[in-house]
């Protein structure tokens, strides 16, 4: 045995699974370098196998349990309540039997009704002259005949309304 | 659904009597008492594996919190679909092969860099055609220095593993697999777990002598 074969199938004769384990035993003690490889392979494993193990967190059982509680939840509603499903079909049905009852309505034509048109009188034309002097508001007047219109400012006045068509 | 009648009550017994009687219950008899309603079983389960998954994860992606979230995932799995298991096979295969799943996953999102991906994939192809050597180094060093730090370079040697390697090699060395569970758990045919093993002892081998007397 030449020292590639006995790395290649060193695992086997490790494992106790080589059947040819007579020839690693001598190539091992005719090679010191296999033999050392052989050694260190099983130290290192016995090294590895010591290390402590890592243990769950303190809240990795409550955190599962409460998962799970959940799902046992989940499962007794799909079970005896209304599932998601049974929601949809109703709600499916619903929608069908408002659009048979109310469809014909929306379907049908709103009748057209003839209205008589709406004559509108134009305004009378008037003329309107540039203003040569301060402009007195006419159609303004004053509740109280002693005030005039330059009192609108300083003094506080009642004004009647007049229509617009007679100003 | 079966997992629905699991959450019948079975006739009422003192819980620490049922406890006791289904600890010394072989995985397939829990699985069985738990399927026919007795839902304490599943905690049975859960004290059997919690430890053991959570090292095989651990020692796997190398980060403990997160193999924890992916032990409670594999746990939920389990009781999710237990009335699917076939009872005429491993429950503990079963429940590795949800785990490695998982953790194979978690390492393929990790992945998801593309220069991470490359580096990844670089790796492997080397740690697989690489020659197999060793060097017959004789030389003594710092020996209480390597010893302090003993369980972290014990520790790093495995987590610098190539990933298909370091899965083979975990199973076997620290969940004392055989070759044939480790071909079903990780879907790989037997002479390739051999292979990876043989590989991954040597490349272990390699990193950890320097540290030994």
């Amino acid at each position: 045995m030449e020292c590639n074969g006995f790395l290649e199938r060193f695992s086997e004769f490790h494992d106790g699974e080589a059947a040819d384990a007579g020839a690693f035993e001598q190539h091992m003690a005719e090679c010191a370098g296999c033999r050392r490889y052989a050694d260190t392979v099983k130290r290192s494993l016995v090294l590895l196998r010591a290390v402590p193990d890592v243990v769950v967190g303190e809240d990795f059982h409550p955190r599962l349990q409460h998962r799970i509680y959940h799902i046992q939840e989940d499962l007794a509603r799909r079970r005896g309540g209304v599932s998601f499903t049974r929601l949809g079909v109703a709600f499916a049905a619903t929608i069908l039997l408002a659009l048979a009852v109310w469809g014909p309505e929306l379907v049908r034509e709103t009748p057209q009704v003839a209205l008589p048109p709406i004559v509108v009188s134009e305004p009378p034309s008037q003329r309107v002259a540039a203003p040569s002097a301060p402009v007195r508001y006419r159609s303004i007047r004053l509740l109280d005949p002693g005030l005039d219109g330059d009192d609108l400012w300083t003094t506080r006045a009642l004004y009647e309304y007049s229509a617009l068509s007679q100003r | 659904m079966n997992t629905e009648k699991s959450l019948a009550m079975t006739p009422a017994r003192p819980a620490h009597e049922t406890r006791d009687a289904l600890r010394k219950l072989d995985d397939s008899a829990v699985v069985k008492r738990f399927l026919e309603g007795e839902h304490r079983a599943f905690g049975i389960l859960v004290d059997r594996y919690d430890n053991r998954l959570v090292n095989f994860v651990y020692r796997t992606i190398g980060d403990r919190e997160r193999a924890q979230d992916l032990v409670q995932e594999t746990f939920i799995r389990v009781y999710r679909h237990l009335h699917r298991f076939d009872p005429t096979k491993k429950f503990s295969t079963w429940i590795y092969t949800i785990a490695s799943n998982l953790a194979k996953n978690e390492l393929r999102n990790r992945s998801r860099n593309p220069l991470v991906f490359f580096q990844t994939i670089k790796k492997n192809w080397e740690a697989d055609h690489r020659p197999l050597e060793w060097e017959d180094n004789s030389y003594k060093p710092d020996d209480l220095y390597r010893k302090r730090h003993l369980r972290k370079v014990v520790e790093k040697a495995v987590s610098e593993l190539p990933e298909h390697h370091r899965v083979v090699f975990v199973l076997r060395e620290l969940q004392g697999k055989t070759y044939e569970e480790i071909s079903q758990i990780t879907a790989v045919n037997l002479g390739t777990v051999k292979s990876r093993l043989n590989r991954a002892r040597n490349n272990f081998a390699r990193i950890v002598a320097p540290m030994l007397d």
